[in-house]
């Protein structure tokens, strides 16, 4: 087996992984047409995909950090329409392991209905379109990758049928999404008038771009604005955020775990490739900067302020989404190699402590049949690992040491005082105190406040594992940063690397 | 600079301190499948971590050594340094150091701690939260041995503040501070301040008086850090512009003096030593792993690994830079030995008497190792290796003296020695047990106590000048160590029984012999106090000091260590003779009985205002309370009134209404309608291109 | 050949009545139209760009988009009418501004 895979190369590996997740999904599917409604065996074959995908990547990585010491730094510059670099390994490790834990839950959580099997099917394919999605150096293999990951997601929002809010939910999801994609196809279609191809790195560098002379300069600017909005949309930034609170509230819990990290963990991929590869930062910075900036300082104000008076958990911890979304922004903001490993190390730290919430919640959720805050108290003395997941990583999400989330926000404040943004490192510390507060207001009701009965809650063994496995993520990460570090600092650096190498010919069309 | 380092494998190192955590952790864990399950975990824990620490002597940097020859030789030492995290403005490294000194003290350290834990088996058998309780020892075990492991401060200190907490969680163990676990006399006062303690008020004691302390420490350590850069430990050694730079300003020696405040303050020495005797009030399990066997020596052990290094840092300076720092360890090592060890003559409860005991035995340690650096340089090691065989060998029989006391508080039902009495029948093996490790305290020979002492007291000879004023100071204090050691073992084993104990037995409460899993443990340790004492003279002191010379010639310090009984006869022969007068009068009152203590008491004034005034712990707590503590409660009561309710409380109301006021209005936003949120997609847009257009690189 | 700037301007029309249906209506049925609309716009860019850039030696990308872009739409519409008929047999009418019962 290992030789069939190390055969296969790096270049093969988006395409062999998309080919086994993609033959399991359809094994799935023709076996519950089949009749076959096994949920073990649904779980076991999703789970083992997963794992190979997670195990898969693993090894690629590992196989280049072993090679010689410069090739960690120097990506080649891909014309396929998909690559695998630092970047893309890390999203897929993110997304990969979001998928395993929500996978291993579905079974629990779906306790009355019947086509569980269908769930599987379509967390496969909405992880592989998010994977190829993290992939893809191509606009039209975005694109695909984009509604590959969307409309299976749309079908998991609604997934409860009979649950109103559910359909609701999913509505909501649906139009805004559908309109984020619509905002987002004439984005490309401007980008595709002013370099010629679709191919986000040129097609082959620096010889066919037609020179635009510099009154389209506008049109560059709109295509921007679109892609930016389009992609707001899944990235949670303020004001394109206004679907998340209701769909995630709405959504069977798991869900929201799994759109509000793979999801939107996977578009930050190609946000990072379309403006920092195609509209190369280094000649825009200083107003690149300031976009991003702006679009952080308001994510994270919104989100986390809105945050502190609701009433009910999954809307804490949708708007709480919202408001990492803005610290993410501001390693994009700072633009530099540590910005840019800010951020992807706090996508990383982001996707285990996010969902490691969710599916606390759900399984309280579960219990209690409410996800009102009132509801949480004194769960502490009624069940035991889910009120200790969730206290985690509330704590890890609002930075506290010694949890991942503390170092990956360090890095991001670090970036901003670094690049001369010491303004937004401060919005951002500021904001950081504020979300504590609703943070600490959950944990203060599961343990203090007094619980409305003393009967215990069930924890299904599925749930146990997946938070199990979360937590020692957020944990070791949080005593022993380095190797994660590591990996998103290597990730910016050859990014960043692999940017630069663009024609000075296309930055010239913005000018 | 000589010093080598070698990296070895990181595996045994690391798992020297991460097993007690891990496997505390998996106590807890273990606590759902049942309490055995739990008590299990943690012994086995222990033991693990005790083969582990021994493992040590086997790494291959380590091989070299032999103990044929008498003579262990260590050529490397072993380091292992990890990148914590590393960012282009910083880069945090830390790591494990395995010398001589840290191998020595994790042996130490995880066998008692062991042998400590089973004795808990059986200790506290029947006490409610022992998750928490076990937990809290294997934690407190992990703690300890990264401070003996660390190779920088900063993760030392890490491992300082961990056994701070754990202390301070199991001093109030019994937090429900039921009467019978309270520390000292009800209803005795000093000077009107109360002199008993609950369990909660001695643990927030203990932590408080060492975060004096630590503060301190932590002053000292961002002073070199500040100039060096750098937290390792061979860092500072192999570049020691700091010290010169530091020495500029006028703040090597204070920086030293800082660092040992934190010594001060976890190993209770004057003036922090206060909380010690009150931290009896925890379980006595734990009194004899972290108040007397490990955590009180971190103290020691920071001042031995710190010391060589400025010996070293400021050698280019000129010789005696460093004096005033090595004569205050002294000063107050003698000062503190001295003056515990007069309370402890006089004082009743018997974990008492032995927290006293352990406070004056590591003044001594601390004696040792100023009067190290007082000495010529290439004597230094004479005082150091004494300092650290006196803290192994106080660890065992201390330890060991604990756990008898421990049994016998529990078998009698009282804390008080004057409760127990004509015991030796009843509890032979506790009995045999006790009077050796507490003829080792005396410092009778051939027990590890009497070469360990004698061997501070012998370097404190040799080293003259002002350090004979120590040994004047050291030897007055070893006559009053032998006379509370046999005095303790006189009341409670000789004579006639307490009207407590005829009261128990007449109740049907049989006085019997404690358990094996106690028993074994406490004779473990008093064979063990034994043997080392036959072979010390043997070869086993010379070994030790040739390894910790090693130890420190691989620092920089050439410092040959030699040991003969024949050049050591003037210093032996004062030792014994003091302690055979201690043990003597201490005979003839309390075992005898032909003297009577209290008629020698009334028999004159002075005698009696001595007697009274060690009683009152020499007014020091007192004048703490009067002085410090009342008058801080009141002032912070003041600014609570007229700052805190009318200041701070305003503006914590405040914040938070802003905060919901803001997010009412942020929630305003979200009404529910998709429009609306469509309708807040294109505002996206055109703000998107406005802040393009303002900023002005589009230009139509 | 017709101008470039003429095939912009049509899209963007079409683009503006897109969003115009998006914010003004509430019944999911016009909102999806509207979005189509918009997806068209973007096609007829995409096409008519191709168009003009292939003469200066481009790969004709852009038509290929609009076919992938046209395929994916319909799969997306088939989802969206799934999920829109579920709403109207618990609801009985598709009005968005009735879903309401999700907010603060």
């Amino acid at each position: 087996m290992s030789s069939v895979l190390t055969s296969l190369g790096p270049e093969g590996m988006p395409i062999d992984l998309t080919i086994v997740l993609a033959t399991i999904g359809l094994i799935i599917i023709i076996l519950t047409v089949l009749g076959n409604r096994s949920k073990y065996l649904a779980m076991g074959l999703a789970s083992g995909g997963f794992a190979f995908g997670i195990i898969f990547i693993a090894l690629q990585a590992l196989g280049f950090f072993s090679s010689s010491s410069s090739l960690p730094y120097s990506v080649p510059i891909v014309t396929d329409v998909v690559t695998t670099d630092w970047v893309s390994y890390i999203f897929g490790i993110a997304i990969l392991i979001v998928a395993f834990l929500v996978g291993l839950t579905v079974v629990d959580y779906f306790t009355d209905e019947s086509n569980v099997t269908t769930f599987y099917a379509l967390l496969i394919f909405t992880t592989i379109g998010a994977l190829l999605l993290a992939f893809s150096t191509d606009l039209l293999m975005m694109f695909v990758a984009w509604e590959l990951m969307s409309i299976p997601s749309y079908v998991l929002t609604g997934f409860k049928k009979k649950d109103p809010a559910s359909n609701e939910a999913a509505v909501k999801y649906f139009l805004v999404s559908a309109f984020a994609s619509a905002v987002l196809l004439y984005g490309i279609s401007l980008i595709y008038l002013l370099t010629g191809t679709t191919s986000i790195y040129g097609n082959s560098v620096g010889t066919t771009i037609v020179s635009v002379s510099s009154g389209y300069g506008p049109v560059g600017i709109l295509a921007l604005t679109f892609l930016l909005a389009g992609f707001g949309i899944k990235l949670a930034a303020v004001p394109f955020h206004m679907w998340i609170p209701d769909a995630y509230q709405g959504a069977p819990t798991i869900v929201s775990g799994l759109l509000s990290t793979a999801t939107k963990g996977a578009t930050f991929a190609p946000a990072a490739r379309i403006f920092f590869v195609i509209f190369s930062f280094s000649t825009f910075q200083h107003d690149w900067s300031l976009t991003f900036a702006v679009l952080a300082v308001l994510s994270m104000t919104l989100g986390n302020f809105a945050a502190l008076t609701q009433k009910s958990v999954t809307r804490i911890l949708a708007y709480s989404s919202i408001g990492q979304a803005g610290y993410i922004l501001i390693g994009f903001a700072a633009g530099s190699i540590l910005g840019l490993t800010g951020s992807f190390f706090h996508i990383l730290n982001y996707a285990s402590m996010q969902v490691c919430a969710f599916l606390a919640v759900a399984l309280i959720i579960q219990g209690t049949r409410s996800d009102n805050l009132d509801t949480f108290n004194g769960l502490g003395k009624r069940m035991t690992l889910a009120p200790i997941a969730l206290t985690l990583s509330l704590l890890a999400l609002g930075g506290f040491p010694p949890l991942s989330g503390f170092w990956s926000k360090l890095t991001l404040f670090l970036s901003a005082i670094n690049s001369n943004l010491a303004w937004l490192a401060v919005v951002g510390i500021i904001n950081s105190f504020v979300s504590i507060a609703f943070y600490v207001r959950i944990v203060k009701h599961m343990y203090l406040d007094q619980a409305p009965s003393d009967t215990r809650l069930p924890e299904t063994n599925g749930f146990r594992v997946a938070l199990i496995i979360a937590v020692l993520i957020i944990v070791a990460t949080g005593v022993y940063p380095y190797p994660l570090y590591q990996l998103a600092y290597t990730a910016a650096r050859s990014f960043l690397a692999s940017a630069s190498i663009i024609p000075a010919l296309l930055r010239s069309v913005f000018l | 600079m000589a010093f080598s380092l070698s990296s070895c494998s990181d595996l045994i190192p690391n798992l020297v301190w991460m097993v007690p955590i891990i496997g505390g952790a998996l106590s807890v864990l273990a606590a759902g499948f049942g309490d055995r399950a739990r008590n299990y975990v943690a012994i086995a824990t222990g033991f693990v971590t005790a083969l582990t620490a021994t493992l040590l002597l086997l790494l291959p940097e380590f091989t070299t050594y032999t103990l044929g020859g008498g003579i262990w030789d260590i050529t490397h030492v072993c380091g292992v340094q990890e990148t914590w995290i590393s960012t282009p403005l910083f880069t945090i490294q830390a790591g494990v150091l395995v010398d001589p000194l840290t191998a020595v003290l994790a042996l130490t350290v995880s066998w008692v701690s062991f042998l400590i834990l089973v004795y808990s088996l059986g200790y506290m058998k029947g006490e409610r939260n022992l998750t928490r309780y076990y937990f809290l020892m294997n934690f407190f075990i992990g703690n300890m041995l990264l401070i003996v492991m660390s190779d920088n401060f900063l993760l030392l200190f890490l491992g300082w503040e961990g056994v701070g907490y754990c202390s301070y969680a199991l001093i109030g163990f019994w937090h429900s501070d039921e009467m019978k676990y309270w520390v000292g006399t009800h209803g005795e006062t000093t000077a009107g301040v109360p002199e008993a303690y609950s369990p909660t008020n001695a643990g927030m004691k203990a932590f408080i008086m060492t975060r004096i302390g630590d503060i301190a420490f932590l002053v000292g350590i961002l002073l070199i850090f500040a100039y060096a850069h750098t937290f390792d430990f061979y860092k500072l050694v192999q570049n020691t512009s700091w010290a010169s730079d530091l020495a500029a300003s006028g703040l090597l020696v204070p920086a030293a003096i800082l660092i040992f405040g934190g010594a001060v303050g976890k190993s209770a020495q004057f003036p922090l030593h206060e909380w010690l005797p009150d931290a009896m009030a925890g379980p006595t399990s734990v009194s004899a792993l972290i108040h007397a066997a490990t955590m009180v020596n971190a103290g020691v052990f920071l001042v031995g690994t710190v010391g060589p290094i400025f010996l070293i840092a400021s050698a280019s300076l000129g010789t005696g830079v460093m004096f005033p720092f090595f004569a205050t360890v002294a000063a107050i090592g003698a000062f503190t030995a001295l003056l515990a060890a007069s309370q402890a003559m006089v004082h009743d409860e018997v974990k008492k008497v032995l927290a006293y005991s352990t406070v004056s035995q590591i003044g001594y340690m601390m004696l040792g190792l100023g009067v190290a650096g007082l000495s010529a340089p290439a004597d230094f090691s004479i005082g150091f290796t004494a300092g650290f065989f006196h803290l192994i060998s106080q660890a065992l029989f201390k330890a060991g003296l604990f756990m008898c006391a421990g049994w016998l508080i529990h078998v009698t039902e009282s804390k008080y020695a004057s409760q127990m009495g004509g015991l030796r029948k009843e509890l032979k093996i506790t009995f045999i047990a006790m009077m050796i490790v507490a003829l080792s305290l005396a410092g009778f020979p051939p027990l590890s106590g009497f070469w360990s002492k004698d061997a501070i007291l012998g370097a404190a000879l040799q080293a003259g000048g002002i350090s004979t004023i120590f040994y004047i100071v050291g030897i007055v204090t070893a006559l009053m160590t032998a006379f509370y050691s046999i005095r303790l073992i006189g009341i409670i084993f000789a004579g006639k029984k307490s009207e407590n104990i005829e009261n128990l037995e007449a109740k049907g409460h049989h006085i019997h012999e404690a358990p094996g899993t106690m028993w074994v443990p406490y004779v473990i340790l008093a064979g063990a106090t034994l043997v080392i004492g036959i072979l010390a003279p043997i070869f086993l002191q010379q070994s030790l000091g040739s390894l910790f010379s090693k130890y420190l010639a691989n620092l920089g310090v050439v410092s040959p260590y030699s040991f003969n009984l024949g050049s050591e006869a003037l210093s032996l022969s004062i030792g014994f003779g003091i302690s055979v007068l201690g043990i003597f009068i201490a005979y003839l009152a309390y075992i005898r009985r032909s003297i009577s203590p209290v008629a020698v008491v009334n028999s004159s004034p002075v005698i009696y205002g001595f007697y009274h005034f060690f009683l009152h712990r020499w007014y020091i707590n007192a004048f703490y309370y009067k002085v410090i503590v009342y008058p801080i409660s009141r002032g912070t009561t003041w600014i609570f009134r007229n700052f805190e309710q009318k200041v701070i409380e305003p503006v914590n109301i405040g914040a938070p209404e802003f905060g919901s006021d803001v997010s009412g209005l942020l929630r305003r936003i979200q009404t529910g309608i998709e429009e609306e949120y469509l309708f807040a997609f294109g505002i996206g847009i055109a703000l998107l291109i406005i802040i393009f257009f303002l900023f002005g690189y589009v230009t139509i | 050949m017709v101008p470039l700037i003429d095939y912009l301007i049509v899209s963007s029309i079409l683009f503006v009545i897109g969003v115009y249906g998006l914010v003004s209506k509430g019944n999911a049925l016009r909102l999806f139209f509207a979005i189509e609309i918009v997806v068209n716009a973007a096609n007829l860019n995409l096409v008519a760009f191709s168009r003009y850039l292939t003469p200066a030696g481009y790969a004709a990308e852009g038509q290929t988009f609009a076919l992938f872009s046209i395929a994916i739409a319909a799969a997306e519409a088939a989802v969206g009418l799934a999920i829109v008929l579920v709403v109207f047999r618990l609801h009985k009418n598709v009005d968005v501004f009735g879903l309401r019962k999700l907010k603060n």
